[in-house]
C-alpha cells in the first residue's frame, strides 16, 4: 500500500516541464545554480548527487545501468575520464551548445559529446610550519631530499587516476611506469583520497603533497596552516594538469530539449563565474568571465597539453599499474 | 452415548511407538485417569484426543461423532474440549482476566458478559485477587489454578488434564477437585487425566487406566 | 476452520514467495550477466591470486583483529554497566551509542584527530611519544579504530546476556555445591551465544568497511572489486566479490545458529555479592574504556562541528534531506518489520524457515552496489516496474532486500523461542488462527519485533551504498548529503550533519531499546 501511495507521489507528478540532470559536482554548489536554471525558465529540474568518487559506486555506474531506459536528460560531471567512458559506452548524446563557442577546442570534445568548463587544477598543497621552499615539480616526488615527506592520492580513483593516465598517455607508459614506481621506492605516502592529502598535509603530518585546487582553497577558508601553488609552472616544465567539470546531453534523454536548454545554461559565463566565487574556486575555462580575485585566471597557468580520449584509453592501463604498483 | 471413545489408536513418532492399539470408553459425567510412568503414552493420548497430534490407525470419537481418523478430521477447536496443560501453557503477556476473555471472545458474548463469566470462573478457583495480575505475579498454584480455569471457561463437554494438581497443596488440589466434579455432576462434564499419582484420580473419582511404556 | 487455518497460511506463503522472488530477482539478474558476459580468459585477468591472497589476508586479519578487540572491550563494558548505577548506565549507553551510530568514516577522521600522529592527545605528552601515533595508520591500527566503533555492539549483546542468567540458577547451583558446573554448563552458554552473535556481526562490519580501511592505509581486498567498479568492469567487480560473500555466509549462517531466544530476561541482580571494592573497580575501568573508545572521538566530532550556529545553518540547508529520510526510514522499517512478521507467522516448519533465512541474507551479501545495479536492471524497464523505478518505492524494495533478513531473522528467533504449548492451548480453546496469531504469537514476539523495527530504522536511515544507485532524481537522502559534504563542504558542516543523523539515530534505537526491554521484562518473566 505504502509502495502504491509512494509511486503515485514521486512517479506522477503534474505535467510541468522537467529536467533531470545527474551531478557529480556537489550539491552545495550545484544546487543553487539549477535552482538559478528552474527560476530563470521555468523548467522543474530534478537532481541526483553524487557522493564523493572513491567511496562508492555512483552516478556513472547508474547511467552505464539505466542505458537500456536512460533517466537523466544532463550528466554534469566534476571530472573529464569518467565522461569520456560514457561517450564511450554510447551513454551520450551529441551536442553542440551555442553558449560553448568561446570556450578553448582542447576543452570540448571534437564530436560535441562533452563540453568542458569551470576546472581545477592539480596543485602542491603545503605546510607552511614545516616548510617555507616546498617542492615545485613531479619529478620532487621521486627527489630522494623529500622522500617520505610527500604525499599522493591513490591513483585508482578520481583526479589523481586522471593525472596519472595523462602520464601514461603523454610520457609513454614506460616513462610513466618508471615515475610511478620511483614515487613508490621514495616512500611517498598513498592515501585515500585528494580530501585526506590535504587534511594530513594541513595537520602537519607531511611537508607537501599533490591534490586539487578546491581541496586546497578548502584547506586555507578553513585556517588551515597551509599554502598552495600550481605543478611545474617553469617556462621549461609541462605545466600542471587542468581538469574541467563537463556537461553531457544524454543518449535517449527522456526531456532532450529542457536538457539542451540547460547545457546552454550550465556553459554560459554567468555559471562559471558563479563557480569561480564559490570555495571550490573552479577555474573559469571562457575568457569571457569576468576576473574574481581568490580565483586564478585559465590564462595565467601554464597547462599540460593532453590528448583527452587518449587520456581516457590510458586510464585502465594506468590504474592496473598503479594497483600493481602501490597496492600489495 | 459415550463422551469419549477411542478405538485401536496408534501413535509412532520417527518410528518409536508411543501408544500401540489403545481403546478406551468414557461415559458422560465419568472420569479416568491414565496412571502411569514418564514415557508410558499419557500426553500423547491427551493430544491426539485434543487434535493436537493426528492418530497413525484407529478413530476418536467424542460425543459419539469422529473426530479423527476414518478420513475425517475436526479441529481441536471445534471438538466440544479443553485441556489444561503441564506446562499450564499460560501466556506471559496477558493478564489473568485477560487470559479468560481471550478465549471467550468471537463466541457471541458481549464485553461485559465476557467480563462476568470471567470474573466468575476466576472466583470459583479463589483468584479473585489476581484478576489484573501477569501469570509471573502470581505463585505456582495460582497460575495452575488460572490454566484450570481458563479450560473450564470455554464450556467444554470433555476436560483434558495433564498433571493437573502437580502444582498444588493437599488443601488447593482438593478444593479444585471439588469444584470440576461439581462441573461433572451439573454439566455432564466428563474428564481424562494424566497422572502419576493415584492420589489424584481418588480425588475426581476417576477410573485408574495402567499405562505401561510400549 | 480448518480451512480458512490453510488458507490464510497459504495466501500468506503465496504472498511472500512473490515477495521474495521481487527481492532476489536483482540478485540473479547482477550473477546472471556477470557469468555471460566472462569469458574464461576474463577469468585469468580478474583473480591474480599472487596480489589477491594476501590482501584477502590482510582483509580478514583487519576484521578479524578488530572483532577480537571489540570483544574483550565490549564484554569488559558489558558486566560494568550490569553493575553500575543506573545513571551511570544511561551516560555509557548514550556515549557508546553516539559513537556507534556515527558513520565509521566520520569516527576515524575523529580518531585520527586523537590518536593520529599530531593528535590532541600528545599536545601534553613528550614529544617521543607522538611518534606512537603514526601506529594509527596499521593494520592494528585500523583493527583498533574499528574495535573502538564497533565494540559497542558487543556490549549491548553481553549486556543483554548476563541479565538473562537468572539468579537463582546460580544460587541452585551453589547449594548443591556446583558453583564451577553452574558457570560452565549454564552460565556461560546462556551468555556465549549472544556474544558470538556480536562478535560475527562486528567482524562484518569491518570486513566491508573499505572508506576506514583506506583513511587508514591499509589496502584490504576491497580495492580489488571497487577498482573493477571504478572502471564499468562489473562481472569482474561480481567475480570478485564472490570469496567475500563466501567468507560472510559462512559467518551469517554462524551468527543465525546463535541467535535463539534462550534464557530469560531478569532484573535480578549478577552475582550482587562480591565486594564493593571490586565493583568500583569494574565499573571504574569500564568508563575509562568508553571514555577512550566513545566519549573522545565525539568529543572531536563536537567541537569540530563548533560553533552552534552550524546546527542552525545546518538545519536551514539540509533540513529536507534530513526530513526525507527520516519518512523514507520510517516507511521502510514498518515495511520490512510487516514482512518478517508475516514470514515469522507463514514459516513455521524449522526447515522452510532456514531456507527463507538462507535465502532473505542473499541481497545482503552481494553487497550494496552490486544489489543498486541488479536493482537497475529488473525494474528500470517500461511498464509497472518503470512506474516503481521512477518512484521513492524503488528505495523502499531496495531497502527490503537489503535489510529483509534482519527482520526475518530477529523476528524468527522471538517467535521460535515461544513455546508452542501457548498456541496450542488457544488451538483446544477454539480460538481463530489469526486472532491466536496475532494475541498470541505477535504479542509475544513485541520485544523482537521493536528491536527489529529499531535496528532497520537505524539500517534504512544511513544505508548510502545502494540509495545512490536507485533514489529517483529530486529525491536527496541525508546520508548521501554527508558523504557529498565530505568532499567540499566545510568540516564543521559535515561534523554537524553527522552528529545530528546519529541524534536522530540514538533517540530512535534507545526508544526501541527501551520498549524492547520493558516487554522483554513481561513475556520472558518466571514467578
Amino acid at each position: 500500500m505504502a509502495l502504491i501511495t509512494l509511486a503515485l507521489v514521486v512517479g506522477c507528478g503534474p505535467e510541468t516541464p522537467e529536467v533531470v540532470v545527474y551531478t557529480a559536482l556537489d550539491e552545495m554548489y550545484s544546487k543553487p545554480i539549477l535552482d538559478a536554471f528552474e527560476a530563470k525558465t521555468g523548467i522543474h529540474v530534478r537532481a541526483l548527487y553524487d557522493t564523493e568518487a572513491s567511496k562508492t559506486t555512483g552516478l556513472v555506474a547508474r547511467l552505464m545501468a539505466e542505458r537500456s531506459r536512460p533517466r537523466a536528460d544532463v550528466f554534469w560531471n566534476n571530472e573529464i575520464a569518467q565522461t569520456i567512458l560514457l561517450k564511450n559506452a554510447d551513454a551520450l548524446e551529441s551536442y553542440q551548445s551555442p553558449s560553448a563557442a568561446s570556450i578553448p577546442e582542447s576543452y570540448k570534445d571534437r564530436d560535441h559529446f562533452w563540453t568542458g568548463f569551470a576546472a581545477r587544477a592539480r596543485v602542491i598543497i603545503y605546510n607552511t610550519d614545516l616548510t617555507d621552499h616546498p617542492p615545485l615539480t613531479l619529478a620532487a616526488f621521486t627527489d630522494p631530499k623529500w622522500k617520505g615527506k610527500l604525499a599522493i592520492a591513490k591513483p585508482l580513483f578520481g583526479t589523481t587516476a586522471t593525472h596519472a593516465a595523462a602520464l601514461f598517455s603523454t610520457w609513454g607508459d614506460e616513462r610513466a611506469r618508471a615515475f610511478l614506481e620511483a614515487v613508490r621506492a621514495n616512500d611517498v605516502a598513498i592515501l585515500a583520497g585528494n580530501a585526506t592529502v590535504r587534511d594530513r598535509v594541513a595537520a602537519g603530518e607531511f611537508a607537501a603533497g599533490l591534490t586539487d585546487t578546491d581541496d586546497a582553497n578548502g584547506a586555507i577558508e578553513d585556517g588551515k596552516p597551509v599554502l598552495w601553488h600550481f605543478l611545474d609552472q617553469a617556462a621549461d616544465e609541462a605545466g600542471t594538469l587542468v581538469i574541467p567539470n563537463t556537461v553531457s546531453l544524454v543518449r535517449g534523454a527522456p526531456n532532450a530539449d529542457a536538457g539542451r536548454l540547460l547545457l546552454d545554461y550550465l556553459l554560459s559565463p554567468e555559471v562559471e563565474l558563479r563557480l569561480a566565487q564559490g570555495r571550490s574556486i573552479q577555474i573559469p575555462l571562457n575568457p569571457d568571465v569576468a576576473k574574481v580575485d581568490k580565483t586564478p585566471k585559465l590564462d595565467d597557468i601554464r597547462t599540460m597539453r593532453v590528448d583527452w580520449d587518449a587520456v581516457a584509453e590510458a586510464l585502465p592501463r594506468a590504474s592496473a599499474f598503479a594497483k600493481e604498483t602501490f597496492v600489495r | 452415548m459415550h463422551a469419549l471413545e477411542l478405538r485401536n489408536i496408534s501413535k509412532k513418532f520417527d518410528g518409536i511407538i508411543a501408544v500401540e492399539s489403545f481403546s478406551l470408553t468414557l461415559s458422560t459425567g465419568a472420569a479416568v485417569c491414565l496412571f502411569g510412568p514418564s514415557g508410558s503414552g499419557k500426553t500423547t493420548l491427551l493430544r491426539l484426543i485434543a487434535g493436537l497430534e493426528r492418530p497413525d490407525t484407529g478413530e476418536v470419537l467424542i460425543a459419539g461423532h469422529s473426530v479423527a481418523g476414518n478420513n475425517t478430521w475436526i479441529e481441536p477447536g471445534d471438538r466440544g474440549l479443553n485441556m489444561v496443560f503441564q506446562d499450564l501453557a499460560l501466556w506471559p503477556h496477558m493478564r489473568a482476566i485477560k487470559h479468560l476473555d481471550f478465549v471467550l471472545c468471537g463466541r457471541d458474548m458481549s464485553k461485559a458478559e465476557r467480563n462476568e463469566k470471567a470474573t466468575r470462573h476466576l472466583k470459583q478457583v479463589d483468584l479473585e485477587s489476581n484478576l489484573q495480575k501477569y501469570p509471573h505475579e502470581m505463585s505456582g498454584g495460582e497460575q495452575q489454578r488460572l490454566a484450570i480455569a481458563r479450560a473450564l471457561a470455554t464450556d467444554p463437554k470433555l476436560l483434558l488434564l495433564d498433571e493437573p494438581f502437580a502444582h498444588l497443596d493437599r488443601r488447593r488440589s482438593d478444593h479444585i477437585a471439588n469444584h470440576i466434579r461439581a462441573r461433572m455432576k451439573q454439566d455432564g462434564l466428563s474428564v481424562i487425566m494424566a497422572s502419576h499419582d493415584e492420589r489424584d484420580a481418588e480425588r475426581l473419582g476417576a477410573t485408574l487406566i495402567p499405562m505401561f511404556a510400549p | 476452520m480448518n480451512e480458512s487455518r490453510h488458507l490464510s497460511r497459504y495466501l500468506a506463503i503465496l504472498t511472500l514467495s512473490a515477495v521474495g522472488l521481487v527481492l532476489i530477482l536483482p540478485v540473479v539478474a547482477v550473477y546472471q550477466r556477470a557469468i555471460l558476459t566472462s569469458t574464461g580468459a576474463d577469468f585469468d585477468a580478474i583473480f591474480q591470486f599472487g596480489r589477491q591472497a594476501p590482501l584477502l589476508a590482510r582483509s580478514i586479519a583487519v576484521a578479524g583483529g578488530a572483532a577480537v578487540l571489540a570483544l574483550i572491550l565490549g564484554v569488559w563494558v558489558g558486566i560494568a554497566v550490569t553493575r553500575a548505577h543506573r545513571i551511570v548506565k544511561i551516560a555509557i549507553g548514550f556515549a557508546a551509542g553516539m559513537s556507534l551510530l556515527t558513520p565509521p568514516y566520520v569516527f576515524a577522521i575523529a580518531w585520527i584527530d586523537l590518536w593520529g600522529p599530531v593528535g590532541w592527545l600528545y599536545h601534553w605528552a613528550p614529544e617521543e611519544t607522538a611518534l606512537l601515533g603514526v601506529a594509527v595508520y596499521s593494520l592494528p591500527g585500523a583493527a583498533i579504530a574499528l574495535a573502538a566503533a564497533y565494540y559497542p555492539i558487543i556490549a549491548i549483546a553481553a549486556y543483554i546476556a548476563l541479565r538473562r542468567v537468572d539468579q537463582r540458577w546460580k544460587e541452585a547451583a551453589s547449594i548443591a555445591g556446583q558453583y564451577h558446573s553452574y558457570v560452565r554448563e549454564i552460565a556461560l552458554p546462556a551468555i556465549i551465544s549472544p556474544i558470538a552473535a556480536g562478535f560475527i556481526v562486528v567482524f562484518l562490519l569491518a570486513l566491508y568497511d573499505f572508506p576506514v580501511h583506506s583513511l587508514l592505509q591499509v589496502n584490504t581486498y576491497l580495492i580489488e572489486i571497487h577498482a573493477a567498479s571504478e572502471y564499468h568492469n562489473y562481472s569482474a567487480a561480481v567475480l570478485l566479490s564472490i570469496p567475500l560473500v563466501i567468507i560472510s555466509g559462512v559467518f551469517l549462517i554462524a551468527a543465525r545458529t546463535l541467535i535463539r531466544n534462550r534464557g530469560i530476561y531478569t532484573d535480578a541482580g549478577i552475582m550482587n555479592d562480591e565486594p564493593n571494592s571490586f565493583r568500583l573497580g569494574l565499573v571504574g575501568s569500564g568508563c575509562l574504556v568508553v571514555t577512550l573508545a566513545s566519549i573522545f572521538p565525539m568529543v572531536v566530532v563536537a567541537s569540530r562541528a563548533m560553533p552552534p550556529a552550524t546546527f542552525l545553518r545546518l538545519f536551514e540547508t539540509a533540513g529536507q534531506e534530513l526530513g526525507s529520510s527520516l519518512i523514507l526510514a520510517f516507511i521502510a522499517a514498518t515495511l520490512i518489520t510487516g514482512l518478517g512478521t508475516i514470514s515469522s507467522l507463514a514459516f513455521t516448519n524449522a526447515r522452510s524457515r532456514a531456507a527463507v533465512d538462507v535465502v532473505s541474507a542473499i541481497p545482503f551479501l552481494i553487497s550494496g552496489p552490486l544489489l543498486g545495479l541488479g536493482m537497475i536492471a529488473v525494474y528500470n524497464r517500461p511498464g509497472p516496474a518503470g512506474m516503481v523505478y521512477d518512484s521513492a518505492a524503488i528505495l523502499l524494495l531496495a531497502w527490503a532486500a537489503r535489510f529483509g533478513f534482519v527482520a526475518q531473522w530477529g523476528i524468527g528467533a522471538g517467535v521460535r523461542g515461544q513455546a508452542p504449548s501457548g498456541r496450542e492451548a488457544a488451538r483446544v480453546a477454539g480460538v481463530s488462527w489469526l486472532r491466536m496469531q496475532f494475541a498470541v504469537v505477535i504479542a509475544q514476539a513485541r520485544p523482537y519485533i521493536a528491536m527489529v523495527w529499531g535496528a532497520t530504522f537505524v539500517l534504512t536511515f544511513r544505508e548510502i551504498d545502494t540509495a545512490v544507485l536507485v533514489a529517483p532524481p529530486g529525491l536527496t537522502l541525508a546520508s548521501v548529503r554527508l558523504f557529498t559534504l565530505m568532499h567540499y563542504g566545510p568540516d564543521g558542516y559535515v561534523m554537524a550533519m553527522a552528529l545530528t543523523m546519529s541524534a536522530v539515530m540514538i533517540t530512535v534505537g534507545a526508544s526501541t531499546y527501551c520498549l524492547f526491554a520493558q516487554w522483554k521484562r513481561i513475556t520472558d518473566a518466571r514467578p
